[in-house]
């Protein structure tokens, strides 16, 4: 069954490269956790497997002047237990945490997850309202592209052939800025996520800058934040009223696909108010 | 394009020579004649297939064996010391948390992981520890209990 293609560990990545740009039907291996699936159930059919185990500098978490800086092989156990994704960034870690099951976690990687680009991805709503940047390679060149230029659909990125994703870059908060992630699923253990969702609070001990923002995963293909529903949250006192008002505008703006196997347009859009009400009074620490 | 791959398995250096791609856990029962790894769903849900790879656990039927080249794999068979079985093993076997057996391979080195890491695991951390490993036998009650039992008995005897 694996016969019909090659396999190849570079040891940098301009030798990553060189593979990619001589092969048209190559696929990078990651964590493995869907593309091993994928190749076995011949979903997808690759001629060679380019596996970046060996270029160790593509994994872990660190701090740069530029913010946050997350390798792509960085696995969701290491994100869930990395000392720097706290505060502002723990609502990442939290998700990451929550993904798959403890073996999963061990393999899966950040950047397999954002590539791969299931609607309901653990990692991608978190990403979404910490304003994350893609770090794109290719051959000659590099590129930062915001996350939510970066994911075009499901399973479907701006990534062409020959790139590889070499950091995910996540900017400087005010201190005190806080976020939370929330999934619905049909068990608690190994399962996708049926609906889930992101709130990030910036300032929210200021009233006039605090901001608010706020994705959805499952509703839309690809996240979705709504601009007037932020506003009418952002930057004054936060009301039951004010909640609704804004849950009721991402209604208006959303179409969650009735084939979804997991939760019915009727479930993902009622969520929705119960999500921003459940995200902001767990970050602000009260109840409305 | 097979590649020689060597690895240590349960203390010994093995060598195969198979597809990078072939999967952890065809090689460990087809070349390596370690029929002790169970092939459950073979899509990384059920656990069935679990390994320890440098201290931590993974599920071989999605790991691709070239990525295992100079790693230290453990499978249940590598528990026992000298035909001793290890503690976990023995009190499983004491509570009864085995029914049909299948999935006790990989809880028990899913335990063994968590046990190293911790030798008081809280109630929600037992249960995510074996959150990967389905068992379609137990309701888990027993497997929990022995896990709480394996935990007191290996911090005592420390």
């Amino acid at each position: 069954m694996f016969s019909r293609f090659d396999y190849y560990a570079p040891q940098t990545l301009n030798d990553a490269f060189a593979a990619l740009s001589k092969n048209g039907n190559a696929r990078i291996l990651a964590g493995g956790t869907d593309l091993v699936v994928n190749i076995r159930s011949g979903k997808i059919k690759p001629s060679l497997i380019v596996d970046l185990k060996k270029i160790k500098w593509l994994s872990g978490v660190t701090k740069t002047d530029r913010g946050i800086e997350i390798g792509p092989l960085t696995t969701m156990n290491e994100l869930a237990e990395s000392s720097l994704l706290k505060g502002p960034y723990s609502l990442l870690s939290y998700a990451a945490k929550i993904m798959g099951c403890y073996e999963i976690r061990n393999r899966a990687t950040v950047g397999g997850n954002i590539i791969n680009a299931s609607p309901g991805a653990e990692t991608l709503t978190p990403l979404t309202v910490l304003h994350a940047s893609v770090e794109v390679s290719g051959n000659n060149n590099k590129k930062l592209i915001p996350l939510n230029k970066f994911v075009t659909g499901p399973n479907n990125t701006v990534l062409s052939g020959g790139e590889i994703v070499t950091k995910i870059i996540l900017p400087f908060y005010p201190q005190l800025t806080a976020g939370y992630y929330m999934r619905r699923a049909r068990v608690k253990g190994m399962d996708l996520a049926s609906v889930n969702c992101s709130v990030l609070v910036v300032n929210p001990n200021n009233i006039e800058k605090c901001q608010v923002r706020a994705a959805f995963g499952t509703v839309m293909p690809t996240p979705y934040r709504s601009q007037k529903a932020e506003e009418i949250l952002s930057g004054k006192k936060i009301t039951l009223d004010l909640i609704k008002q804004a849950a009721s505008v991402i209604n208006s703006e959303i179409n969650p696909r009735a084939t979804s196997l997991r939760a019915t347009p009727e479930y993902k859009r009622f969520m929705v108010e119960y999500f921003l009400k459940t995200g902001l009074s767990k970050i602000l620490g009260v109840t409305f | 394009m097979e590649k020689n791959i060597k690895f240590i398995l349960n203390g010994k250096e093995v060598e195969v020579t198979v597809h990078p791609v072939k999967t952890l856990l065809k090689v460990l029962r087809e070349d390596l004649g370690h029929t002790e790894v169970k092939a459950g769903c073979e899509q990384g849900e059920c656990g069935s297939c679990t390994v320890i790879i440098d201290g931590k656990i993974v599920n071989s039927c999605i790991f691709p064996v070239g990525q295992a080249e100079g790693s230290s794999i453990i499978t249940i068979a590598g528990l026992c010391k000298e035909g001793e079985l290890h503690p976990i093993q023995k009190i499983f076997i004491e509570e009864g948390a085995v029914q049909c057996g299948f999935c006790t391979p990989g809880i028990i080195l899913a335990v063994k992981v968590l046990l190293d890491r911790t030798l008081s695991p809280g109630d929600e951390e037992i249960r995510e520890a074996v959150s990967g490993n389905l068992c379609r036998c137990t309701g888990y009650s027993k497997i929990f209990s022995a896990i709480k039992k394996a935990a007191v008995y290996m911090r005592t005897k420390k």
